[in-house]
């Protein structure tokens, strides 16, 4: 029945809905691919590729073996938008003008590959091979890609790789173990039912962990609490039962806090601490080592412990209740428990200490402590927060004591991780190359330095071409020092689907093909299945994959014969990793199936009956034996990192607290800066697609209206953010989700997309240390005022 | 005959824009057109809470044509264009539409869009399920007429990143709809006006 108004009565008789949908495109024929989203946000997603009349109209979330997994974002639904993008690039092109001034030629392949060849072989003649760099920049993560490396391995180049991540890596690989970068976790579905207490800390899984967000609140739902403690209310703690505001980086203090408690508290797990942990391990005092058989008369190599029933030093094997308390001499040698070295460690952090550092309330301390001790199963989740700053690798660090402590690892709803399943994919072997050669790999962190000096650990390096491809003008740090040195290059090379911050400097642009134009196999971000990457439609315009780029290239150098059928390169990468092959993953089988689990079912990482922690040891190593530098840097001090220690980050420190006395630099720069991962884009991904700019349209500075204010600052305003290294002028947006002294930008916006070209990126710096190089974003201390330069 | 309704959980509607990412490509819609809109329940500004530092709230809102049993804009249209059709779907006849908009000043849910210019697309073809629009005329959210009539469900439902949508025929006690809302509370929005929206608000 019609309801209707009562006006004119249509002349058309009864109008039906079907009359609504006269108006579409009839296309006749409709295929379904399916392949994978794959940019750095670290979720990829398997996808149905749906495309009519040759041309792709939709992307939508492909069925997997556990629908459970099943996911799409708003990111993913707009690839039409990314293939199609109408800036999408068409042909080689050659800068005529300067550098940066926006003038292309299009240019043929041939012309293209002669000239780069060419150039590459004079810097090589001339300077060495390493004078070829070539960065990596994350957005394409698929098996083929990787197949350059058999040519750079070829030529010797030097191949910077991204330092991003790795204080978290560090942390946890030297501590808890893990299969992979940040794969420590548990399966997410097993928290649900399971864990009693979710802890969010220094993460955002909301924006970050995007399609395991639903996991967490499937959780809750079973009657999980929720804690999140952040310096800012992020996404994630609007969900939160409770938010726990923290100064920036201070989270290893509130950890060997909470260790202390417990300890005084004896809410410990005993079992778990003896038999899974090296609390037991007797470190020697002369040189911090695990005293072992071999150490005693009598010869082995196992660990030695003491038996708590003979009070007899025992090789730990045969030992099922050792001591963990105390220091004793055995055959001369003086030793320390591991637990009671950590125990001495944790005492300094005592509840009044503790807060003057984390500005949490030593109740809330108190509280945090015994809910995680005694209210598990618990997970923890961790991100990155406390990574982008120098000390944030002692955090995952201080979190193993927590876990080996209470137990709280290892079982369904208890665990400590990143919480991102890398499905990591060893491509080392079939990227070697068949003359012998390597290239040599520099630290992302280091790559100014070695462009500025000329050399790379104390070795000359000299770079005169640069191959690049993704943003790392626009995604590693210290923006106006890096560009200034890579204009210095003779030549440059970009390769990517549209302009950005990079290609806009390089001399030859070169247009690459997506996702959805090739053929690969794609590996997990946070799920378990390898996927097979449907080719659906043909390279757009001249566009190629990147890897057949590098075929050319080869080709002219002499190397053509070097590079293997995509085929040959798959089946040998699948080959070459056992945990593959140990499931009967091949290429045949995975193009038949679509998509192959990598992992076991309901992986409990940890899990004794499995493959236990992936440690030295086999157990936690909340003390660890022998600590080194992830790049082996020489100014690395083994002596202080075998516990964690809080101490304050290298620039962002603005208020002197817990003995620790302000950077003088805050005088000049008072306010946190942190350059937020936001779901709207992945590092620098999916910044000028026009659907996701209708909604969020520009760079903003996130500031606590308190803070505007006293810097005369109205919401809306357009502001100048500034430090010695640079500025980025943007939006000022007031947000009380803002602690006071703490600013953010929401980054993934380019140079040409802020107020006046400018970018958050002109703000960070290279400094870096010796434990893992990273990259340390946010470290990094601002001042804004109210913007007084052209049109505003 | 089937009354369709819409079901969303706001307590794991994480305002991730997915669904209202979906209506815009899945409807092929223009430039600066959006059928489903995803608020934040905050403060001021997108994506901002409510309250002072640390005492703060912020939930989210996914907003479309409510398709309402007792619609404001059918009332009001002098063509009788728009009008409640069969399933429950609020319809929009393109034809009959003369784009006076009174509809959109009646409708207390800003639901409805108007293509004041020439139509631009986001890409040159037309995407989704290629339906092309016009200007002049008003349009809005239709449940996806084109996929419920194949069968599929509205590409806001297709896969939320939160499981927090829900899609039925209300007149069938045992489809999805009915059996999620048998357990939970509810809401609509703006029931004070009568409208008798067909989207519920788990809360």
């Amino acid at each position: 029945m019609i309801k209707g108004g009562l006006k004119l009565d249509r002349l058309f008789g009864k109008r039906n809905e079907g009359a609504i949908s006269d108006r579409t495109i009839n296309y006749t024929e409709e295929k379904i691919y399916r392949g994978a989203c794959r940019p750095n946000c670290m979720n990829v997603c398997y996808m149905n590729i749906h495309v009519k009349d040759g041309k792709i109209v939709r992307t939508s979330a492909a069925d997997l073996p556990d629908n459970r997994y099943k996911r799409i974002c708003l990111k993913g639904l707009t690839s039409v938008e990314r293939v199609y993008d109408p800036e999408r690039l068409k042909y080689p092109m050659k800068r005529i003008g300067k550098r940066g001034s926006g003038q292309w030629e299009p240019i043929s392949w041939d012309e293209a590959v002669t000239t780069i060849t060419s150039k590459w072989k004079e810097v090589q003649e001339k300077y060495g091979s390493t004078s070829l760099c070539v960065t990596s920049c994350a957005g394409n993560y698929g098996l083929l890609n990787d197949m350059r490396k058999i040519i750079y391995n070829a030529m010797g180049v030097s191949y910077v790789y991204g330092s991003s991540d790795q204080n978290t890596n560090w942390g946890f690989k030297y501590t808890t173990g893990s299969y992979a970068p940040f794969w420590q976790t548990n399966e997410p579905h097993t928290m649900v039912g399971n864990a009693k207490n979710i802890f969010i800390w220094t993460a955002n899984p909301m924006d970050s962990l995007f399609n395991t967000w639903h996991f967490i609140q499937e959780a809750i739902e079973a009657g999980a609490k929720l804690t999140v403690i952040d310096p800012m209310f992020s996404n994630s703690a609007a969900k939160a039962h409770k938010y726990i505001p923290i100064r920036p980086a201070t989270d290893t203090a509130l950890a060997m806090a909470m260790a202390k408690v417990i300890i005084d508290n004896n809410w410990i797990d005993y079992t778990f601490l003896k038999n899974r942990s090296v609390a037991p391990f007797l470190v020697k005092e002369s040189d911090g080592t695990f005293l072992r058989e071999n150490d005693l008369a009598g010869g082995g190599t196992d660990y030695i412990v003491i038996d708590s029933t003979t009070g007899k030093p025992t090789a730990c094997t045969s030992v099922s209740d050792p001591v963990i308390s105390g220091s004793f001499e055995i055959e001369g040698i003086a030793v320390k428990t591991a637990f009671t070295m950590m125990q001495e460690q944790v005492d300094k952090y005592t509840l009044e200490y503790t807060e003057e550092i984390t500005t949490i309330p030593a109740d809330t301390i108190k509280e945090l402590a015994q809910t995680y001790a005694l209210g598990g199963p618990c997970t923890i989740i961790v991100g990155f927060g406390n990574d982008r700053f120098a000390n944030g690798h002692t955090f995952p660090h201080a979190l193993s004591i927590l876990g080996a402590l209470t137990g709280n690892l290892a079982k369904p709803g208890a665990c400590i991780s990143a919480y991102n399943a890398h499905g990591y994919i060893n491509q080392n072997i079939a990227n070697e190359s068949p003359n012998g050669k390597r290239y040599t790999s520099i630290a992302s962190s280091k790559w100014i330095e070695t462009l500025e000096t000329g050399e790379y650990r104390g070795k000359p390096l000299n770079i005169k071409a640069l191959y690049l491809y993704g943003n790392p003008i626009g995604n590693y740090p210290d923006q106006n020092r890096l560009l200034k040195n890579i204009l210095e290059m003779e030549h440059i090379v970009w390769a990517g689907f549209r302009m950005n911050d990079t290609a806009r400097y390089a001399d030859i642009i070169l247009p690459a093909a997506y996702w959805f134009e090739m053929e690969d196999v794609a590996y997990p971000g946070s799920h378990v299945y390898l996927m097979y990457q449907e080719k659906a439609i043909e390279p757009m315009y001249e566009s190629k994959p990147d890897h057949e780029m590098w075929r050319l290239f080869a080709e002219k150098l002499g190397y053509g014969q070097y590079m293997p059928s995509d085929e040959e390169y798959i089946n040998k990468v699948l080959r070459t990793n056992p945990a593959l092959v140990k499931r009967g993953i091949t290429f045949e089988r995975l193009k038949k199936e679509g998509v192959m689990r990598m992992w076991d079912e309901d992986l409990i990482y940890g899990d004794e009956t499995k493959d236990g922690f992936l440690t030295n040891t086999g157990r936690v190593e909340f003390y660890i034996e022998k600590p080194v530098s992830l790049i082996g840097d020489p100014d690395f001090d083994p002596s202080i990192t075998h516990l964690p220690y809080f101490e304050p980050p290298h620039e962002a420190w603005p208020v002197s607290a817990g003995g620790y006395e302000a950077n003088e630099l805050a005088k000049k720069y008072p306010y946190y800066f942190l350059q937020l991962h936001v779901k709207w884009r992945a590092q620098t991904s999916w910044s000028y697609v026009g659907v996701l700019n209708e909604l969020e349209p520009e760079p903003v500075l996130w500031v606590n209206p308190v803070d505007a204010e006293a810097k005369g600052v109205k919401d809306g305003d357009i502001v100048r953010v500034f430090n010695d290294r640079g500025q980025c002028v943007m939006k000022a947006v007031y947000n009380n989700a803002m602690q006071p002294g703490v600013t953010a930008t929401r980054r993934g916006f380019q140079r040409d997309q802020h107020y006046i070209d400018s970018s958050y990126q002109e703000l960070t710096s290279t400094y870096t240390t010796p434990w893992a190089n990273n990259n340390c974003f946010f470290d990094v201390l601002v001042d804004f005022e109210v913007y007084k330069g052209e049109g505003n | 005959m089937a009354h369709y309704v819409m079901v969303i959980d706001l307590a794991r509607c994480y305002g991730c824009q997915t669904c209202a990412v979906a209506c815009k490509i899945s409807n092929n819609l223009p430039k600066g057109i959006w059928w489903n809109r995803v608020i934040t329940v905050g403060g001021n500004n997108f994506e901002t809470p409510s309250g002072t530092f640390p005492n703060l709230k912020m939930s989210y809102l996914p907003i479309n044509c409510q398709h309402c049993e007792d619609p404001a804009c059918v009332k009001v249209c002098p063509t009788g264009a728009t009008f409640k059709g069969d399933n429950g779907i609020v319809v929009i006849d393109k034809d009959a539409c003369i784009g006076c908009r009174a509809c959109m000043t009646a409708c207390p849910y800003d639901a409805r869009s108007f293509n004041q210019k020439k139509i631009e697309y986001i890409v040159e073809h037309a995407v989704g399920d290629g339906i092309l629009h016009e200007h002049g005329v008003v349009e809005k959210c239709t449940f996806c007429t084109q996929r419920i009539a194949k069968g599929e469900n509205p590409a806001c439902m297709e896969l939320c990143p939160g499981r927090a949508r829900y899609w039925g025929d209300l007149e069938d006690p045992s489809s999805e709809v009915n059996k999620v809302m048998k357990d939970r509370n509810y809401v609509r929005l703006l029931e004070e006006k009568g409208t008798n929206p067909s989207i519920y608000y788990l809360i």
